[in-house]
């Protein structure tokens, strides 16, 4: 069992979280351009081979990196793509990858309008036999659902609808889970941050609001659920039996941490050019996905066995 | 040599300590909710004896001072494990994880022989004499003095809250050792004798009915001054752990609440009925994983000394208000065979958000030592 990543793989960490600091669009410009020059420089610099010979946790702290700048472009499924193919070829030539998942508005990927996009599934063998085991399968291979624009909701995701979900096995939607919940983490914990460094400046009746217990208690209760959630994704990351259950407890959390920096910005916190609300659009985003991708299976299991560390 | 979760001889030690637990756990602790207090504490008691004889008192102390000489891993993971294998809660809490580390490191060698292998044995329970009415979280407002008389020093005042007084043999003090001296220079912290005359031990009705710790007023009692833990007006610093000691005991701390609160959860499986419930219940339970992980976390950057004080300060925070938590979904469910089970753990469950510095002062230790946000006013 591990607990953090391999310190080796830190300076890849930084490396992302230096390019998504790059190209982090502004809160009311338009996503598009500074999507596609951060693609540019991704597929360009090889990063979707970065999951080809790491573990699960390693891919964690990178979704973590990446969850903090909000880039709307389909880094993670691909990476994951790469990693599930182990196909080295795939990461050197940069090809875009989604997962079409059940959602309670059908079959949903991100980026599913990026040009050029493959959904996971699409054109691949499937086995017939396998039809039934897991979330919204079918015999179907997935693809985009005509010229169907993406929903406008949670701009970071640009979820599109397909005609079926990519088929995905056990191992596929641990880690998907996980590296949602990351990045939904690395949000939560840039909104943290940001609140924090607001708190310090902002004054309100003659006094800096960090200085208000009702304030700095808000604040020091986001801290605590970011600590915790980032403990959920190492869970989801590790543990067979109860990953998507572990991701889906980190991204509420998450979330919970991101409406309250929307709370401790007041007035502010609640306009749209602020860019708070693009992390609580997100987070709500991907529960959704999240909770397409829990087996079947899980609701006849045993209700609240413990899952801790062994 | 530090270990990590990662290592092989984690996973041996694992083994081990879950096969002796499932052979010495006493069968009588299943029954403790039929037991007086009193029986419960001979039951612990005699825990505490078994845990040394089987080599799981003082994991992490050094060897030197009767130890297993381990780290704090080891100790996470035994704690674990106990906790799965519904072992008694520890009696000593005080003497092996307050007063017998800082001995090891403050104490004189004679300290040393005269406290630290009973303290393991589990021949000596031992209280914590911290609070005062007028100094619960501000501490360094103590009031009870420690006057010199020759050799000795004689103590008048009064303490509040301590734990398992009633059943204690020896009492880790803080007391004044000057009226001159400006706040936190003005403490000292003194190895003191409960059975002796000049203490009277009064136990505190909780709301629950039942008395887990006591009022004690000392009139005169006697502390050798060779029981002075290291110097005089130094027992600010020891009473205000910093640093990894500090680190262990926050960590300590939450593995004994997980394992009461996975013990909490597994009669709460038993009473919940319906889907919604069930959803509740497996949303604490959750909770209560995520309590496991998260203490096994900060446990490694601890023991690897990384950036642990954001890890470990919101333990408290957490499981404080899981326990509060589970005991209302508990009443809740309006359980006939659990019924007064959920009702006294809930009154019970009460008091973790008010001991160890309540949440609100939890809360302001994030802010300031964490998050650095100007002193709240």
């Amino acid at each position: 069992m591990k607990v953090k990543a391999a310190a080796d793989f830190l300076p890849i960490v930084a490396e992302i979280d230096a390019l998504g600091r790059r190209h982090e669009p502004e809160a009311s410009a338009d996503p598009g351009p500074t999507a596609a020059a951060a693609w540019q420089e991704i597929t360009s610099g090889g990063w979707l081979g970065i999951g080809l010979e790491v573990g699960p946790l390693e891919l964690a702290e990178a979704a973590r990196a990446w969850g903090r700048y909000l880039i709307p472009a389909p880094f993670l499924t691909s990476v994951l793509a790469c990693r599930w193919r182990e196909s080295a070829e795939q990461a050197a030539e940069g090809r875009a990858t989604t997962c079409a998942i059940a959602t309670s508005r059908g079959p949903m990927a991100p980026f599913a309008a990026w040009p050029e996009i493959e959904i996971w599934g699409q054109g691949e063998a499937r086995n017939a036999d396998e039809a039934g085991v897991g979330a919204g399968i079918s015999n179907a291979h997935p693809a985009p659902a005509g010229n169907t624009a993406p929903e406008d909701f949670a701009p970071s995701l640009a979820l599109g609808p397909c005609n079926a979900a990519s088929d995905l096995d056990d191992r596929a939607r641990q880690e998907l889970a996980a590296l949602w919940a990351a990045e939904a983490i690395g949000g939560a914990e840039q909104v943290l941050r940001r609140s924090v460094q607001y708190a310090k400046q902002r004054e309100a009746y003659g006094h800096l609001i960090g200085s208000y217990q009702a304030v700095a208690h808000l604040l020091a209760e986001m801290h605590r659920d970011a600590e915790f959630g980032w403990s959920g994704v190492v869970w989801a990351a590790q543990c067979d039996g109860d990953a998507i259950q572990a991701a889906q407890a980190a991204i509420k959390l998450a979330t919970s941490v991101i409406r309250g920096g929307i709370q401790v910005h007041g007035g502010i916190g609640f306009t749209w050019e602020l860019g708070l609300h693009r992390y609580l659009r997100h987070s709500i985003a991907v529960a959704e996905l999240v909770r397409g991708l829990t087996p079947k299976a899980a609701d006849d299991a045993a209700p609240g066995s413990l899952g801790g560390p062994r | 040599m530090i270990l990590s979760f990662e290592d092989d001889a984690v996973g041996g030690y694992r083994a081990k300590a879950a096969a002796w637990l499932a052979e010495h756990v006493p069968a009588s602790w299943a029954r403790r909710f039929e037991m007086s207090e009193d029986e419960r504490v001979a039951v612990r008691r005699e825990w505490e004896r078994t845990l040394w004889e089987g080599g799981y008192a003082g994991i992490s102390w050094p060897v030197e001072a009767g130890g297993q000489g381990l780290g704090p891993i080891e100790e996470v993971v035994f704690f674990q494990e106990a906790g799965r294998a519904h072992a008694p809660e520890e009696l000593n809490v005080i003497g092996k994880h307050v007063a017998g580390p800082s001995i090891v490191v403050n104490g004189t060698p004679e300290q040393h022989r005269k406290y630290l292998p009973a303290i393991l044995r589990g021949d000596e329970i031992w209280c914590e004499g911290y609070s005062e009415p007028g100094a619960g979280s501000d501490l360094a407002s103590v009031q009870t003095i420690a006057e010199r008389d020759g050799d000795n020093y004689r103590v008048y005042g009064q303490k509040i809250w301590t734990s398992n007084a009633h059943a204690a043999d020896r009492c880790w003090l803080l007391a004044r050792t000057s009226r001159e001296l400006p706040r936190h220079h003005n403490l000292s912290m003194f190895l003191l004798d409960m059975h002796q005359d000049g203490i009277m031990v009064k136990p505190i009705r909780q709301i629950t009915g039942e008395s887990h710790f006591d009022e004690v007023f000392f009139d005169g009692a006697v502390v050798s001054r060779t029981d002075l833990v290291g110097e005089e007006h130094e027992g600010w610093r020891l009473a205000t752990l910093r640093g990894q000691r500090a680190g262990r005991q926050v960590i300590a701390g939450a593995l004994r609440r997980y394992m009461i609160i996975a013990e909490w959860l597994d009669t709460l499986r038993h009473c919940v009925r319906g889907t919604a419930s069930a959803a509740r219940q497996q949303e604490l339970a959750t909770r209560a994983s995520l309590l496991s992980w998260h203490v096994t976390r900060a446990t490694d950057l601890l023991a690897s000394d990384e950036n642990w004080i954001g890890s470990t300060t919101v333990l408290q925070m957490w499981w404080s208000e899981l326990m509060q938590q589970i005991t209302e979904c508990g009443l809740d469910q309006d359980c006939l065979e659990h019924q007064s089970y959920w009702r006294n753990l809930h009154l019970e469950a009460l008091a973790a958000t008010i001991y160890g510095g309540t949440a609100q002062i939890q809360r302001n230790v994030v802010a300031s030592r964490v998050l650095g946000l100007p002193r709240t006013g």
